[in-house]
């Protein structure tokens, strides 16, 4: 699937109608007495903030059905965007009310209601410290095991708050029927968090992998061969990934994603990382037929059955570039594929030698961009630019799907290279991970 | 360096004016709800 303006124009529809329907539920039937503006302003902000915050589960419940639509990355973006936003409206929500009528400060009032106090309180320092860490998790120095694990507790802990609290305050909640309403919705969007969590891992103890290789690669890279345990055979396409946990237990806190590096049509399944601390790190001392587990598959950087794949890739990010091509190797696939592999020099091109094979069976074009090339070096120099990729352009470029993935500054620079040369925007698909 | 945080500015433009049309419109919505124009 293209991505598609229709398509994305569905899903951000639905989004705003859910967004709304905690409002539409407070406002279905007989309503109450009106008090002022400002009051009832900063009431519809507490609904809207609320729905918003639920919706997020909705982004980050890796649902197979959205990620296509939009691409994994502009999913995350979306996610970060719009968390800003509900951080506002949910924290406008009291500033506005006390300020219309000060009164509401005796919510936060521990003598009032010892209980009532403490858990809004918590949902004010809740929501600072879920935004904060987001935003900057690297400035605070959390690991992202840690960072995820709290994540998930915060959004689920002001959720369920924040319900609570509409279900206590009532004023729009009356009769009855309009709170079941409320709570079966929110309790919905908290489920996604659980099943994430939860259900999925409990699922992934069915089909548990071990470890059948360790390899080390050209520049520090290493790829780990993993085959199912039982007589399954786990499909995935070629581009997309999977969250990895490695370890006796799928209910483990370290679990990252990697893209598949093998051919889709084998049943061992291999990927490839830099060595570069943390998790990563731990491959190459891992010990053969540890268990692994992995949940997916994700994403959409997949090639598009009605065209040719002109891929950009940069240094490790050419993982999932690996797959595509040694898929349509083992489907003799006779579409183009023109590679832009860029690296730093050649003793960091991973899969230099195998490449060159790979030209023998598939109508693949290769084109190093070195940093740092050698003495007397013949290739690409330097960045990928828009002057190396518009000469590497085919002659048809409609009728290829472009496909970019490596470190973010190239990521940026390529995405708009390609962009002013014309390449259709639903075109050119872009992964990266580093979000938070 | 600057011309890469130029072109980052630029792919993420979309995102942000999705992401600041739904806020307005979510705003809009309050309002009409404030005023009970529904």
């Amino acid at each position: 699937m293209h991505y598609s303006i229709k398509n994305g124009l569905l899903w951000l529809g639905i989004y705003f109608i859910l967004g709304l329907l905690p409002m539409a539920i407070a406002v279905a039937g007989e309503l109450p007495e009106f008090r002022t503006f400002w009051i009832e302003f900063g009431v519809a902000l507490g609904f809207v903030g609320l729905a918003m915050f639920a919706l997020q589960f909705v982004f980050s419940g890796r649902l197979e059905k959205v990620a296509p639509v939009f691409g994994q990355d502009n999913i995350l973006n979306f996610h970060r965007e719009l968390g800003i936003t509900a951080f506002f409206l949910i924290l406008a929500h009291p500033i506005i009310l006390i300020l219309a009528e000060p009164d509401f400060i005796s919510y936060f009032d521990p003598t009032d209601n010892f209980f009532r106090a403490i858990a809004l309180s918590f949902v004010v320092v809740f929501i600072i410290l879920i935004t904060a860490t987001s935003l900057w998790r690297v400035n605070f120095k959390l690991e992202y095991e840690k960072w995820r694990l709290w994540h998930g507790f915060f959004s689920l802990a002001i959720v369920f708050i924040g319900l609570t609290h509409s279900l206590q305050v009532s004023h729009y909640l009356e009769p009855l029927w309009k709170k079941i309403a409320l709570s079966v919705v929110m309790c919905a969007a908290m489920y996604l968090v659980v099943h994430t969590r939860v259900v999925r891992p409990w699922l992934n103890k069915k089909r548990p992998f071990k470890i059948t290789k360790i390899k080390q690669e050209l520049g520090n890279a290493w790829t780990l061969t993993i085959e199912p345990e039982k007589n399954i055979y786990f499909e995935f396409k070629p581009g997309q990934f999977a969250w990895i946990t490695i370890g006796p237990t799928p209910f483990s806190i370290q679990q990252h994603p990697f893209s598949f590096a093998s051919s889709a049509r084998a049943r061992a399944i291999a990927f490839t990382a830099i060595v570069e601390g943390g998790f990563t790190a731990t491959w190459k001392h891992t010990p053969l037929e540890t268990r692994v587990w992995l949940e997916g598959p994700f994403g959409s950087f997949t090639p598009k059955q009605d065209s040719n794949l002109f891929l950009v890739m940069g240094g490790i990010g050419v993982t999932p570039a690996m797959s595509m091509l040694r898929t349509m190797k083992d489907d003799q696939d006779p579409r183009q594929a023109i590679l832009v592999y860029a690296n730093k020099n050649v003793e960091e091109i991973t899969f230099r030698k195998e490449l060159n094979e790979l030209r023998d069976y598939i109508n693949l074009k290769v084109v190093h961009v070195l940093e740092d090339p050698p003495y007397g070096w013949e290739g690409e120099e330097g960045f990928v630019t828009k002057e190396i990729l518009d000469k590497q352009l085919p002659d048809k470029p409609g009728e290829y799907t472009y496909y970019v993935c490596g470190p973010d500054p190239m990521m940026d620079m390529v995405g708009m290279a390609l962009y002013d040369l014309n390449i259709p925007w639903n075109r050119i698909y872009m992964e990266r991970f580093q979000i938070v | 360096m600057f011309e890469i945080e130029e072109n980052k500015k630029l792919l993420h433009k979309t995102i942000h004016r999705i992401a600041d049309l739904i806020t307005i419109a979510f705003v809009l919505v309050c309002i009409l709800f404030a005023t009970r124009g529904f």
